[in-house]
């Protein structure tokens, strides 16, 4: 058939519609209702709502995980992480720092700026540069709103977006929308893991942040680096950072590639390796 | 031809119409990104991320929300499904003096004392 002919039936069919609605009574239609269902059925989620999963999905890495709360790392994490939010992408958010308590090395973002860091993870950091880099990366993907892109994509949000969770009352309609959520946002942290791209993503602006903080681009680099030995035996501390993020050799390549066509070398800023040495000889990680 | 394009103005007018209508129903306000540029610029945007109130705290049911299965702990078959609300209330209301985060930014001449541009 031809194009015009297509075309054609296409006006035919939405002149008939428009005939047909005659039969109905427009008047009756309150159409700022139906604006809002049009618009939330695409809207996407907003702050509030952004928390209010970010804290279940915390509460869960903290009951699962368990929390460290020693108070030297506590604040030593609290002092770096949010030193380097005001050069992030999001800084009108308020993030959260803590540590679980686990010996697997890996690091967590919820959705909201609940960021977590491992016991196993602050055993294998030897240089502030690549702490600053890996809670750089937390936060970038916080401020990406990886998570909560992920979120939105599926046909959970399609479907359950006219329900705002808002107000500290849950309706049971709006705790099921937000317990589904929180399903699925943790398979995406703790099972699946992110995109390939929002990683490398997350690597480059982790470090980006870090570097206008003052601390050496190359710390987040170098902590991935030395990961990539153990890429193709990794202990069972190591198997869930690996599951859910793309090998350290293809992260460190990405990362070196960036430095070089920023032109940023090795060293040009501090790293703060005798800092962080002293610091963890004074407050060792059991 | 014309006809479509009669047809296409229209659907947009309508598409418009229900858009404003539902704008307006919404009318919701975002407040605009900042940047931190200089040494106030920095602590403005510090001292606005971290004194801003905690949102109302509202432990959810215990027996709605700890319901949840999901496939993170059927693939190991070692996580626990528990809710830590205790934990999360307190890395909420965690604060760090703001004289410790100055002490350790100048001592290691980072963020806004930093001189060695490497903010570009």
């Amino acid at each position: 058939m031809k194009k015009n002919n297509w075309l054609k039936i296409a006006v035919v069919c939405v002149a008939g519609a428009a005939c047909l609605s005659g039969q109905f009574d427009l008047k009756g239609v309150d159409w700022g209702q139906l604006g809002k269902d049009v618009i939330q059925a695409a809207r996407p989620l907003n702050q509030d709502e952004e928390i209010a999963l970010g804290r279940q999905v915390a509460a869960r890495l903290a009951g699962t995980f368990g929390v460290w709360k020693d108070e030297a790392w506590t604040e030593e994490i609290n002092i770096i992480g949010r030193v380097l939010v005001p050069y992030s992408e999001r800084p009108d958010m308020k993030y959260r720092f803590a540590i679980l308590n686990t010996d697997d090395v890996n690091a967590y973002s919820a959705p909201g700026g609940y960021i977590f860091i491992s016991k196993g993870m602050l055993k294998q950091v030897e240089s502030e540069a690549e702490l600053a880099g890996i809670l750089g990366h937390e936060i970038a993907h916080v401020a990406n709103k990886d998570v909560v892109r992920e979120i939105q994509k599926s046909n959970l949000w399609k479907t359950g977006a006219k329900v705002a969770i808002s107000g500290t009352e849950l309706s049971p309609e709006q705790q099921e929308l937000l317990n589904n959520m929180t399903n699925a946002s943790w398979d995406t942290l703790v099972v699946k893991g992110l995109s390939k791209a929002d990683e490398f993503k997350a690597d480059q602006d982790g470090t980006v942040d870090a570097r206008k903080l003052g601390y050496d681009s190359y710390g987040l680099y170098y902590f991935i680096q030395r990961l990539e030995p153990l890429e193709k035996k990794p202990g069972e501390d190591l198997r869930r950072l690996f599951s859910t993020h793309p090998k350290p050799s293809e992260r460190s390549g990405r990362l070196k590639q960036y430095f070089d066509n920023k032109g940023w070398g090795k060293n040009d800023l501090p790293e703060c390796k005798d800092r962080l040495k002293n610091f963890k000889a004074n407050h060792p990680v059991p | 031809m014309k006809k479509i394009w009669v047809a296409l103005f229209i659907g947009c007018l309508l598409a418009a119409g229900v858009f404003i209508a539902g704008e307006r129903a919404l009318s919701a306000k975002e407040e605009p990104k900042q940047e931190a540029s200089d040494e106030s610029g920095f602590w403005k945007m510090f001292r606005k991320a971290f004194s801003r109130p905690e949102p109302a705290y509202k432990r959810p049911d215990k027996g709605v929300t700890e319901v949840a299965g999901s496939r993170g702990l059927e693939e190991g078959g070692k996580l626990k499904n528990k809710y830590d609300w205790d934990s999360v209330q307190w890395m909420e209301q965690y604060q760090v003096k703001e004289d410790r985060v100055k002490d350790f930014i100048e001592c290691r001449s980072l963020g806004p004392y930093q001189k060695q541009g490497a903010g570009k």
